[in-house]
């Protein structure tokens, strides 16, 4: 059982690919899991159950907002889309991002 | 706006929370059916596909509590769970309930009465614009040391009204009896004979017609009158068209100038429905030797009391050498209306009063703290299994805090009551003789600041037993 294991993604780093996902449109929650997939392919193991509290605190914080509207198999589904605030927030995040990793790939190198 | 929609949100978890807990449901079904399509495309058998799809899923009871974190009540949550449970308890034990909030009732309620009069006749200003920069003149012996709420003598205040340099205006009244006829069954009415710049002198302005001219104010001149509202509407029934009326005052005609509104009020003068203008004649006004005149006055702006009681000294000096026969020893001391009405209103039986009710209070207070100490003693086991449970420190904090902030609510509530009905009982044990130097008689307010400070203040006291929790949760 891979039950109680938390993703081991650095902390914050989910909301950020969560942004990234809905950045390219607005999806429901599988389709953000498939493009967290693809994004980031296999190095991620996110545990599928947990995107959706991230996406519901996500949403609470105002870079998002959900409605219910019907999948491309014709199901009732919720859609997500990001805000404008969210955009700024993904901007943010990227840039400190790749600050951060230049700077940890220098150490590493170096060191 | 945000935190709006949030509260909207968090809301409607609380009213429809079946609703919100179906819809994530439904949104993670779907989600594992389509993971579940997929792995079939992929090969497997439906059962394994399922299965897999919701291995992957992951814990549900543990998403959902996460998931209910962002989507559910929040703190209201909590706060509404801590109050029907809060409820229960407090209905369980009744008695300790009844006690409790009786006890409260009573220390509050008795406080708020007694300090709403305290704050009506004492600390709020007197119904007077500028209020503090009213004086009341006060005749003083030096030698013998009297002191009397009315001039030295007409003349001497003459003298000072002329020569002072520290008053915008003095005016100067004394009380009376008119005699009033026609209309109706004859009546004596309470009043004051006033000089002309008495009400303009206080800051008091008619809601009908006009004060008195200076003109009026000299014997000889025709006859006027200002009622009060009570007056004109209980003898006049209200009239519309009463200024300019004749009215009968001791068998002459007296013609109706103005209608002063119920909230002018001057507690030195006691009530007064009807004023009429002094009109002293030059006799009168040169006489030395008898004072049945009252008088004050408002301070120029930038003099004080002190520079004013100064001058008043320095002339009444002069005055002595004068007039040695009938001034020797004799001053006129200047006082702030504010305590010389305070003063009449017996404040240290009031601030004794007020003491007595605020230990009560605080009486009241331990008391109710040391009933929820033993019952909290009683509930050691109730806290223990929560503990148990993995309810934290705070929650159960939070809990019993809520019970006594629900306490202390019913207590206020109650105690708003027993406010009413104090100073009910307050206004019909003043001696009928009282009230008419009361400031703002008849127009007490129960002060609902008071009546929340006094909650909060006991709600305060009772936070300390909070600390026992300590013991019962890791």
């Amino acid at each position: 059982m891979t039950g109680k294991q938390k993703p081991e993604l650095p902390q914050g780093t989910l909301d950020m690919l969560v942004l990234k996902a809905l950045s390219l449109g607005p999806m429901h929650g599988y389709g953000v899991g498939q493009r967290i997939g693809q994004l980031a392919e296999e190095m991620l193991k996110v545990e599928e159950g947990t995107l959706y509290p991230a996406l519901y605190r996500i949403e609470r914080r105002g870079w998002i907002v959900s409605e219910w509207g019907v999948s491309e198999n014709n199901r009732r589904a919720r859609f997500y889309k990001l805000t404008r605030e969210g955009r700024k927030q993904l901007n943010l995040e990227e840039a400190n991002w790749s600050h951060l990793s230049v700077a940890i790939g220098k150490v590493l190198r170096t060191a | 706006m945000e935190w709006l929609t949030r509260l909207a949100m968090r809301l409607r978890a609380l009213r429809r929370g079946d609703t919100v807990h179906r819809e994530i449901t439904e949104e993670w079904q779907f989600h594992i059916d389509l993971r579940t399509e997929e792995n079939i495309r992929r090969g497997m058998t439906p059962e394994a596909a399922r299965r897999i799809a919701e291995q992957h899923f992951g814990n549900r009871g543990y998403i959902k509590d996460l998931s209910w974190e962002e989507r559910g009540g929040g703190l209201l949550e909590t706060l509404w769970h801590d109050l029907k449970f809060g409820i229960r308890q407090l209905r369980k034990s009744l008695g300790f309930t009844v006690i409790a909030v009786v006890t409260l009732a009573l220390g509050i309620g008795a406080n708020t009465a007694i300090f709403s009069y305290i704050n009506a006749w004492m600390i709020k200003p007197l119904p007077y614009p500028k209020a503090d920069r009213l004086m009341v003149f006060v005749s003083h012996d030096k030698k013998k040391g009297w002191t009397r709420n009315s001039v030295t003598s007409t003349a001497d205040f003459f003298d000072f009204q002329k020569q002072n340099t520290s008053f915008e205006q003095t005016a100067t009244w004394a009380g009376w009896n008119f005699n009033l006829t026609g209309d109706g069954p004859p009546s004596l009415v309470e009043g004051g004979r006033v000089s002309w710049n008495y009400f303009e002198t206080l800051g008091g302005k008619p809601m009908l017609g006009r004060t008195f001219t200076p003109d009026e104010d000299r014997p000889g001149a025709p006859h006027v009158a200002i009622l009060s509202q009570g007056l004109w509407l209980s003898r006049f029934a209200g009239e519309p068209n009463i200024i300019g009326r004749n009215i009968t005052i001791g068998g002459e005609a007296y013609t109706v100038v103005g209608v002063m509104p119920g909230t002018f009020q001057f507690p030195l003068m006691g009530i007064a429905n009807l004023w009429t203008p002094l009109a002293l004649t030059d006799k009168e006004r040169a006489d030395r030797g008898s004072s049945w005149l009252s008088a004050f006055g408002r301070l120029r702006p930038g003099v004080t009391s002190k520079q004013a009681g100064a001058e008043s000294a320095a002339l009444f000096a002069r005055l002595e050498t004068q007039y040695p026969l009938t001034n020797t020893n004799l001053t006129l001391l200047v006082n702030s209306m504010t305590s010389e009405i305070g003063r009449n209103e017996g404040a240290p039986e009031v601030m004794i009063c007020f003491a007595i009710v605020g230990l009560i209070l605080l009486i009241a207070c331990a008391n109710v703290a040391n009933l929820m100490l033993a019952r909290a003693t009683g509930r050691t086991k109730e806290f223990a299994v929560r503990g148990a449970l993995g309810a934290t420190r705070g929650r159960l904090a939070r809990q019993l805090l809520t019970e006594s902030l629900l306490l202390f609510f019913f207590g206020g509530l109650a105690g708003m009551f027993i406010g009413l009905w104090g100073m009910r009982w307050i206004e019909s044990q003043i001696p009928d003789h009282i009230p008419m130097y009361l400031v703002n008689y008849g127009h007490v307010d129960l002060d609902f600041a008071t009546l929340a400070f006094h909650a909060g203040n006991c709600a305060v006291v009772r936070l300390r037993p909070r600390s026992r929790v300590r013991k019962f949760a890791a």
